[in-house]
């Protein structure tokens, strides 16, 4: 079961630890540039035809005769956008990898919706799959549960760049985009995270894989069966194999990691042996990935 | 070639699920990866599959297939035609003398022929059969005719030490026994080649005690012993007159030694309180020793005899001292040195002079000289009284008329000279010369010149008596009223010396004329008169039985006839224990002896005891009964008796030129050349396994 019956008291219990930790930087709470409503004074400027009335200086009107408006910093909602990898590599392992993304994608919208923040959810294979409009309210949380849960993996490859693009196209408005994924993208990861950067998201990287990924349990003759491609390859894995391929991957994680470090990401990697709400607090503690 | 159990060839077919599960493992697993995208850039930098990787697959199938076909072949057993004739009898002869438990390098010789005969028995085919017989003195079959290997090591594990003689000759005698009339049999000797031909001829009759020695043995009497026999020798040419195969397997190398070859102990002919210790010693090796030989006497020193010897030389001595008391003597080699050059010990491999300890130490049983009453009657003869008066040990009372029928002396020997009562008197009894016939016996003519055809030597009252060369004219023809034991005899049939066995004491009757003959003065008249006294004493003339080790020994004891009625019950079986040097104590079974032929009165109990394979002082025990059960540990000593090596052919311990053998290790009969077939096959079949091992590793190492 994705969501087993206690999962929600274990998102509300994310959403506590989320507030103790983060306390005056909920993400609802944010002021942004912009002046606009918002009720924190900002600066005075010079009245001109049209102006609402309401935000008129009365006092300095009163005093020195000018006619000055006040002005106020705008509050505004957060947007986090959820950028689910849903290619089939994501279905490898046990539990699989897809099914831990799901859960950290549903603790991460439920949290942000106990924030008053805006979530969106999209999925990612060999383009944009499909997508959960942005909406907001703790209520909707079930809804954002219902939609995971009928989830599945699909795609005949991974193409981050093509999804990253896809979902851009829709000019989304600017916010915090987590994107989980394996990353196994035959054309690299990095493109498709450029361009998220490009539009002034503030990007956040949850990369998960499976033990068996790291360390494969694999020696003699095989039939190498790509998952996502269905692309078969006949075999015989040496030690010596098994260590390159080791170390293949280790400098995949390590590409990973160096390149949030360079463009000040926030980065998780994780195997699914760990519970997502671990992983959700140690992506809390470690990098205040949630802001 | 044909194959033992050719059913077992059917079991072939199990190459078809073989096949089969070969062609369905080697289709290869389909493991779903997550991505290609390490796996490509792995195996991109060599070709995916080589053709040798494609071969190795049908290597393996076919090492698959000859482990199948090797363990079938072996399965099957084939056999040579020439082995298919008849299954093997194989009899094992071990020889666990005493030589045997010399060490070379940190085995002993008998460890090295263990191991050895388990070889043989590893050897075995299926349907042979072997037996394990040891050859000491005391030759024993350990475990028949058996084809159970595990018994048969067990029973060459069960094989221990001896200190005994070797009895090769009559192991084969025996090993041939075992195989029957088998075609195929074959005895392997395992031996050191420490035997001797005297030895193995005379084991036959390893059963009866040794015999005490009348008399010093000359220095040359051990040659005969020394001589080595050969390996045809000890086969008796039994191998040439049967079909059965006899091989000797030598183990242990030559080492020097010097040992006691002989140590025995009696009393002195001459004088009562005096005894004689002969003791040899050899020199076993081939460079000069020195050492010296302690005596004691109930562990006090008695003397201690410093000697040199060459090489191979024999040093006998017959040593006489003095003692009343008896006791246990003891001889011990001691401070033994090479004098060849130092760290030379002389050409044996082993670089000793001295290899064996068993025959290092001599043990006997010293009698004690006690003292008897002798109650002459006699009208006067200076010669008798002087015969009983000379002798320290008794205690002389003389009388010149027969005393009344109530005036009889208790507990003497009473000695009548001429003079016979009517009625003779309870007791032991020497009769000399009777004038008038009795009660028991009557008078008869005169045997003018009696010619002496008949003496029984084997009877101890005779011992070192020689009377054919003594004039004995004018002796009487005595009539027993009852049956007596003959000594002497005339050619005419008429005894010159009796033994009666009566009820109430025996009697012995010497008919001769002491005026007339010139018996009184011949030595062997005081040598008979002591031993009738040593046997109305209970004990022979030399004391007690110092025997070969390996004997059997059989102990008399005189009873009451009260407690010879108990000793027929089965309770007796528990009442009589023997103890061996090293302490370790096991009832044997007491029969009454049968008494001589007419004499129902025997009081003498028989204890059967060994064979004694240790060296040492052995004891006969009672234990005190309460009821039917023997009270421990409280016993009572019986009997001792001393057991020695004293075999000049252990005590050598360098085997013969014959014996020489070409070196034959354990595996050279019946090591791997003469493994069967199917043992090979196995080991064929895990080589095969090994190749396939390595295949299979090379493609499922997880």
């Amino acid at each position: 079961m994705l969501f087993p019956p206690d999962f929600l008291t274990r998102l509300e219990y994310l959403s506590i630890m989320s507030k103790r930790v983060f306390r005056g930087q909920l993400m609802a709470q944010r002021r942004t540039m912009q002046t606009g409503s918002g009720i924190e004074f900002s600066e005075h400027r010079e009245y001109t035809s049209g102006d609402d009335l309401r935000y008129m200086d009365w006092n300095i009107y009163a005093r020195h005769g000018d006619l000055l408006l006040k002005r106020f910093q705008e509050e505004q909602d957060l947007h986090v956008y959820l950028m689910l990898d849903s290619s089939r590599s994501m279905a490898f392992g046990q539990p699989s990898k897809f099914d831990l993304a799901r859960q950290v994608a549903a603790a991460l919208a439920y949290v942000a919706l106990a924030d008053l923040d805006r979530i969106g959810i999209v999925m990612c294979a060999d383009g944009m799959v499909q997508e959960f409009p942005v909406t907001r309210g703790k209520d909707r949380i079930l809804s954002v549960m219902q939609f995971l849960e009928r989830l599945e993996t699909t795609g005949s490859d991974t193409n981050l760049t093509q999804s990253v693009q896809e979902f851009l196209h829709r000019n989304p408005r600017p916010g915090l985009a987590v994107v989980l994924s394996d990353l196994f993208d035959p054309r690299g990861f990095q493109s498709a995270l450029d361009q998220l950067r490009y539009r002034r998201f503030e990007l956040h990287v949850i990369q998960l894989y499976a033990p068996a990924e790291a360390n494969p349990g694999l020696l003699g003759d095989a039939e190498l069966v790509d998952m996502e491609t269905g692309v078969s390859r006949r075999v015989t894995v040496t030690e010596r194999n098994l260590e390159n391929y080791r170390q293949l991957f280790l400098q995949h994680q390590q590409s990973v990691r160096d390149y949030c470090r360079r463009h000040n990401a926030g980065c998780q990697q994780s195997s699914t042996e760990i519970r997502f709400d671990e992983l959700i607090l140690s992506m809390m503690r470690a990098s205040a990935a949630v802001m | 070639m044909t194959f033992g159990l050719p059913a077992a060839l059917m079991l072939a077919v199990i190459a078809l699920p073989i096949t089969v599960f070969y062609i369905l493992r080697v289709r290869l697993r389909r493991v779903p990866v997550s991505t290609g995208l390490f796996w490509s850039q792995v195996f991109d930098e060599k070709p995916p599959r080589s053709l040798w990787q494609s071969f190795r697959h049908l290597t393996s199938w076919l090492a698959q297939m000859l482990i199948l076909l090797t363990l079938v072949l072996a399965a099957a057993d084939p056999l040579l035609k020439s082995s298919l004739r008849e299954a093997e009898r194989l009899v094992i002869v071990i020889d666990n003398s005493a030589s045997m438990a010399v060490t070379a390098g940190s085995t002993t010789r008998l460890e090295l022929g263990r191991s050895a005969a388990k070889t043989l028995v590893h050897g075995l085919r299926h349907q042979d059969e072997a037996a394990v017989v040891v050859a000491n003195t005391g030759t024993r079959i350990v475990t028949g005719m058996t084809d159970h290997a595990a018994s048969l090591l067990r029973a060459i594990d069960s094989v221990k030490i001896a200190d005994t003689g070797t009895s090769l000759k009559a192991a084969i005698e025996l090993g041939q026994r075992l195989i029957g009339d088998n075609r195929r049999g074959r005895i392997v000797v395992v031996t050191d080649g420490c035997v001797c031909a005297s030895s193995t001829a005379d084991a036959a009759a390893a059963d009866s005690p040794a015999t005490p020695v009348a008399e010093p043995i000359p220095e040359d009497s051990q040659v005969a012993t020394m001589e080595k026999l050969e390996p045809s020798e000890a086969a008796g040419g039994l191998a040439n007159q049967s079909r059965v195969q006899v091989e000797f397997l030598r183990v242990g190398e030559a080492t020097g030694n010097v040992g006691i070859t002989a140590f025995q102990v009696r009393r002195s002919l001459v004088d009562p309180v005096g005894y004689e210790i002969l003791a040899s010693v050899r020199n076993a090796s081939s460079v000069g020793v020195s050492c010296q030989l302690e005596l004691s006497l109930n562990g006090l020193p008695i003397d201690v005899i410093p000697m040199t010897l060459k090489a191979d030389e024999q040093w006998t001595r017959s040593l006489p001292k003095l003692s009343a008391e008896g006791g246990q003597l003891r001889a011990e080699l001691v401070e033994i040195r090479s004098d060849g050059p130092e760290g030379v010990a002389g050409v044996e491999q082993s670089g000793s002079v001295d290899g064996l300890l068993t025959d290092n130490s001599g043990w006997a049983i010293l009698s004690p000289a006690t003292k008897q009453k002798v109650f002459l009657v006699t009208p006067g003869n200076l010669f008798v009284q002087k015969v009983f008066e000379a002798n320290p040990l008794v205690q002389l009372t003389v009388v010149n008329a027969l005393p009344a029928a109530s005036d009889w002396p208790a507990g003497s020997v009473i000695v009548l000279h001429e003079l016979v009562p009517e009625r003779l008197p309870a007791g032991n009894l020497v009769v000399l010369d009777p004038a008038t016939g009795c009660d028991a016996w009557t008078i008869g003519a005169t045997i003018e010149n009696p010619v002496i055809a008949l003496q029984k030597e084997t009877s101890p009252l005779m011992k070192n008596i020689q009377l054919d060369n003594v004039l004995i004219p004018e002796a009487k023809q005595i009539t027993f009223r009852e049956q007596t034991e003959s000594l002497v005899e005339t050619v005419d049939g008429e005894s010159l010396c009796s033994l009666w066995k009566r009820k109430n004491g025996d009697c012995v009757v010497v008919p001769v004329a002491l005026q007339s003959s010139d018996l009184a003065f011949r030595t062997v008249f005081p040598i008979l008169m002591s031993n009738i006294l040593n046997w109305y004493a209970g004990e022979s003339s030399e004391g007690r039985l110092t025997l070969a080790a390996g004997a059997n020994a059989t102990v008399s004891l005189r009873l009451p006839m009260v407690e010879r009625a108990a000793v027929d019950t089965a309770a007796a079986v528990s009442r009589f224990f023997l103890t061996a040097p090293n302490g370790e104590r096991a009832a044997i079974s007491a029969t009454a002896q049968p008494a001589d032929a007419g004499d129902s009165a025997s009081d003498m109990v028989t204890l059967l005891t060994g064979p004694l394979q240790q060296v040492g002082i052995w004891s006969v025990s009672e234990a005190e009964m309460q009821g039917s059960r023997p009270l421990k540990p409280a016993v009572k000593t019986l009997e001792e008796f001393a057991v020695n090596l004293a075999n000049g052919c252990e005590t050598n311990l360098r085997p013969t030129a014959e014996f020489d053998l070409p070196d034959k290790s354990p595996g050279g009969i019946a090591g791997l050349v003469s493994r069967p077939i199917w043992f090979y096959l196995i080991l064929t079949a895990c080589a095969f396994l090994a190749a396939e091992w390595a295949l299979y590793h090379r493609r499922w190492i997880s």
